[in-house]
């Protein structure tokens, strides 16, 4: 057996191991099936081969990385670049302006409401600066009800709604909203901000298609954020540029023959970002004729828009079931917390075990909930009317009376003056900027209103519209700057007062109003 | 902890339950798109538009989390105390839609986070709420950062800080949104954030919205996380092997679904070597663990100023709702700034902040009475004794000694409802959980302990499960298996 030819090795060998698989009790069947398998087919023994190689390579082989550039480093050199290496602070140092925001932001130290009192002053003061408009807030037949409810349900419900958490005055307040809107079914979130944050990403994955105003809100910014879905974005209420995009993307599938992925048009109600009202009737025959679902945010217009405030739908005397998705919040009009979906209800009931924010949360504390309630009903019955139409007059008042500012007063513009919206920007005007302001070195004014302002510009526009703040405020009428996470916003409005109109307030204090931003605005831009 | 063994026939009937349920929910919807597609066009291609959500992504919801339906989601009515009333429903059509019968039933509530009791609707928290919606009213319609900050606000984040033994606190009015919405505005591009692998979902969220490169570490595991910290440190970011900016390590302090602390001593002592902040989620351990309730840290005796960001919520042990965040002062007024709920979302309404502030003030004794304390001791002896007699009638706890919450395994799909519904047969609510929230195979019912429950409470609540253990073959830990 010294040195045999290779072949004859191969056989022996062969011969070797089919004598030992033949000790195993039933193998001469398998060896049979294999030898008969094989016999004159050398493409499917060498098929065969290169398979069960591909499998002993597949498992050793390591488990799958994204890094591939993984550099081979020995115990010492980690331990020396784990020395060497310096983090950043967690959180950034302050500066000097955003200190200043700080130490000025308002504190109050009555509860809230339309004349609520100021940490350190005595006096109530005229409150344009909170989403209290319907005066909800302060309300005293609701306190009443606040603590009855109180003395039946606690405070917290110590629970998420699929653990007990689901409240009998919650299945009531569905029930009553869905009706409100006119839709199928509603479900209910415990905080504004986070509902519009979990419904998009329920419909809306990965490979599907978002097409969004370029002027939605932060909140739709980030749901729209979490989905990684495409997004594309259309001129701020432009639906001309909306149905150029929706075109060429028709075009883009007649080309591709893809399949359809999911697809939605994002646009809000009323824009808090520019208090514009989107025009729902055209969003409807755009996203019927190019097959569109249309996720509405509601937030800012459900309570505020149509005639008993039931929203978009109703101002245009649309049908709600137009809507697909419909986000309301609680928070704002109603003067409670948190927020609401409505729509068909199998996409109701799918949020029921995919909306993050429902599924993960504790429900809603019942007084919130009733306050919700109460809300409603106040809308819903003789009340109703007269809050209404306060509103609204109160809105024509504000945005006339600002109108009649910036024609003798070029220095300021408005944005959401239209006489319908309660909010409304007073915002500084570029051109006014550019000549007036003693703008440092590295501070300067771009062109058009397109582009952002450089942080250096924006921080002299706050001061001043700051200033007018304070000067409003000194003669007892309540304004904020809406305030903005810079680096966290796609693209941030031009610095603004927004003012917020109430209907608690009468046709007096609003005009009062008026005249106070008037005096405080003339003041400040008579002193550049 | 150490994984609890599981008989493998066990192991091996529960996957092959799942199996089987799979292939029949499958077998349904094809034969259902075919012979019955009026009811399935929301999960088909028609009229140009695509299905709402894909048959596969929405199989789990449709086919088994369906035909259980009723063991979730039961609705309630007044306080979810040691007792909780539920509004009895029945269903005529598998679960598929319920009608209200108008009757109530009253059961021991071992499914509410009501820890130390606090949800209550008389007694001097519920007193000092009344006075504060008297006063003050109920919601804000602003954001902290425009017109919702109060008085009241101020005051209460003062002494949360001071409970917590911190320099500031942030109070925001959700629990899920502390978390979303205050990672992002501590981690970005750049930075890694390095996550434990069962963090809850508002962790989650927050990370992916922060634009920060993620590592996962396995469960509890310190070497797996050093391991980690190693190849990220030395390597740098992808592809560009620049440093990272910063690391933020994000764990929680109790998980939830097993019942479980961190190993808070294991992460502290790689702290200083590989220089990373540390972001701790107390939203169950806060106020329910440590003997003066000030969470895993208080039980660990670490120094809290050492954790950079303490994190926690006031709906479990509080009987409130929303959540805070602590740490130094440079941290809290960056937030005030930064965090999405502050800027962007409503704050907190009065009768929440209230709640929050009369009951860490009996927690901390400052009520002149031992009403707290004796809620702390009441609640660690309830947690060791309810868990001790589980284990000892032969069934399979998960968790540490201390928790709280005490899972106890039932594995088998079928055994979930079977269990929920022989509990509430006998007058108790349960909390079961299975996948998505629990690996698959593992599915459990979840014991929430309470200050509020009695011995004998207890002792009814172990009576009743040793039956219904026996009838249902669920004492895993047993030679019977």
């Amino acid at each position: 057996m010294s040195n045999p030819p290779a072949p004859s090795t191969l056989a022996w060998a062969w011969a070797q191991i089919i004598d030992t698989a033949s000790l195993l009790p039933g193998s001469k069947i398998v060896i049979r099936y294999i030898k008969n398998s094989y016999q004159n087919d050398p493409f499917r023994i060498a098929l065969e081969v290169f398979l069960l190689l591909f499998v002993v390579w597949y498992l050793l082989e390591k488990r799958y990385r994204i890094d591939h550039h993984e550099i081979p480093l020995n115990k010492q050199e980690v331990d020396e670049l784990i020395d060497d290496w310096v983090p950043e602070t967690l959180v950034p140092e302050l500066t000097a302006w955003e200190q200043e925001e700080l130490a000025r932001a308002p504190v109050l130290s009555s509860g809230q409401s339309s004349k609520p009192v100021l940490a350190g002053s005595q006096s109530p003061v005229l409150n344009l600066a909170s989403y209290n408009f319907l005066g909800l807030v302060g309300n005293e037949d609701l306190k009443e009800r606040a603590v009855h409810t109180l003395r039946k349900y606690g405070v917290g419900s110590c629970g998420p709604p699929g653990f007990y958490g689901t409240l009998d005055v919650h299945m009531d307040l569905e029930r009553k909203l869905a009706d409100f809107v006119g839709a199928d079914e509603a479900i209910i979130y415990s905080q504004g901000l986070t509902t519009t944050l979990s419904v998009i990403p329920c419909f809306s994955k990965r490979g599907d298609l978002l097409i969004c105003d370029e002027g939605i809100s932060f909140a739709v910014q980030k749901g729209i954020q979490i989905t990684r879905s495409q997004v594309r974005y259309f001129k701020h209420n432009d639906m001309e540029d909306l149905e150029r995009i929706l075109r060429e993307i028709r075009q883009e599938d007649q080309e591709t023959k893809r399949t359809i992925t999911r697809r939605f048009i994002v646009t809000e109600g009323l824009y808090i970002n520019s208090g514009d009202v989107a025009p729902l009737p055209d969003l409807v025959r755009l996203k019927e004729q190019y097959k569109y679902r249309l996720i509405l945010d509601e937030s800012y217009s459900f309570g505020v828009l149509g005639p008993r405030g039931q929203g978009l739908a109703a101002h245009y005397g649309i049908s709600t079931d137009k809507i697909d998705i419909l986000i309301g919040s609680m928070c704002n009009a109603l003067g409670s917390s948190g927020g609401f979906c409505a729509g068909r209800s199998e996409l109701i009931e799918h949020q029921r075990l995919s909306g993050s924010g429902y599924v993960f949360s504790a429900s809603l504390p019942a007084i919130l909930a009733v306050y919700a309630l109460d809300g409603l009903e106040i809308l819903n019955d003789s009340r109703g009317g007269p809050i209404m139409s306060s509103l609204r007059a109160n809105s024509e008042v504000m945005a006339k009376g600002l109108r009649a500012l910036t024609r003798s007063q070029p220095a300021v513009t408005l944005q959401g003056a239209n006489g319908t919206s309660p909010i409304i920007h007073l915002r500084l005007d570029r051109n006014w900027a550019r000549t007036h302001l003693p703008l440092s070195d590295d501070a300067e004014v771009p062109q058009g209103t397109r582009t952002p302002l450089p942080i250096a510009t924006r921080v002299e526009f706050e001061k001043v519209l700051q200033q007018v703040v304070d000067e409003a405020l000194s003669k007892g009428i309540l304004l904020t700057r809406a305030k903005y996470i810079l680096d966290q916003e796609r693209s941030v409005p031009d610095p603004s007062i927004r003012v917020c109109v109430s209907a608690a307030h009468s046709k007096k204090e609003t005009e009062a109003a008026v005249q106070g931003i008037r005096n405080a605005v003339t003041k400040v831009i008579g002193s550049f | 902890m150490e994984e609890p063994e599981v008989p493998l026939f066990i192991l091996v009937s529960t996957y092959f339950s799942y199996l089987v349920l799979i292939i029949f929910a499958h077998v349904r919807d094809f034969l259902g798109k075919r012979f019955k597609s009026h009811e399935y066009t929301y999960l088909r291609h028609h009229d140009g538009f695509a299905p709402i959500f894909s048959d596969f992504e929405s199989l789990w919801r449709r086919r088994l989390y369906q035909r259980i339906r009723d063991c979730f989601n039961r609705p309630i009515t007044g306080v979810a105390g040691s007792y909780v009333t539920l509004i009895d429903r029945v269903t005529p059509d598998f679960c598929k839609t319920f009608e209200l019968t108008g009757t109530h039933t009253r059961t021991l509530n071992l499914a509410s986070y009501n820890y130390l009791g606090f949800a209550q609707s008389t007694g001097p928290c519920a007193d000092s709420v009344e006075q504060a919606i008297e006063r003050l009213g109920v919601g804000n319609a602003s954001s902290v950062a425009e017109m919702g900050n109060s008085q009241l606000l101020r005051d209460t984040e003062a002494m949360v800080a001071r409970f917590l033994g911190a320099e500031a606190s942030l109070i925001v009015s959700m629990g899920f949104a502390t978390n979303s919405t205050t990672i992002p505005a501590l981690v970005s591009k750049g930075c890694l954030l390095i996550s434990d692998e069962l963090n809850h979902s508002s962790l989650v969220t927050g990370s992916r919205l922060s634009g920060a490169t993620i590592r996962v570490f396995r469960h509890n595991s310190t070497t797996h996380l050093e391991r980690v910290l190693r190849e990220a440190i030395s390597q740098g970011q992808p592809r560009t092997h620049r440093p990272w900016k910063k690391i933020l390590v994000v764990v929680e302090g109790l998980y939830s679904m097993e019942g479980q602390f961190c190993d808070l001593p294991g992460i502290m002592a790689l702290k200083d070597k590989y220089k990373f902040y540390l972001f701790v989620d107390e939203a169950h351990s806060i106020g329910a663990v440590g003997p003066r309730g000030r969470g895993v840290c208080d039980f660990y005796g670490i120094d809290p100023s050492k954790v950079d960001v303490l994190m926690g919520t006031f709906t479990k042990s509080f009987g409130a709702a929303g959540g805070y965040i602590a740490g130094r002062k440079s941290l809290i007024n960056h937030l005030r700034l930064n965090n999405h709920a502050s800027v962007y979302g409503e704050s907190m309404s009065v009768p929440v902040l209230q709640q929050v502030a009369s009951s860490i003030r009996i927690i901390m004794g400052e009520d002149g009475t031992h009403d707290g304390q004796r809620r702390l001791e009441t609640l660690a002896f309830n947690g060791m004794y309810f868990a001790k007699r589980l284990r000892e009638l032969g069934f399979l706890t998960l968790g540490s000694d201390g928790s709280p919450v005490v899972p106890m395994l039932l594995m088998n799909p079928a055994k979930i409802p079977a269990f929920s519904r022989e509990c509430l047969k006998r007058g108790i609510s349960v909390v079961v959980v299975s996948y998505p929230a629990t690996p698959i195979i593992t599915s459990r019912v979840r014991f929430c302990l309470s200050a509020s429950h009695t011995k004998e409470d207890m002792d009814y609540a172990l009576e009743q499960i040793e039956i219904i253990g026996r009838r249902l073959k669920l004492k895993l830990g047993t030679p019977e298996f």
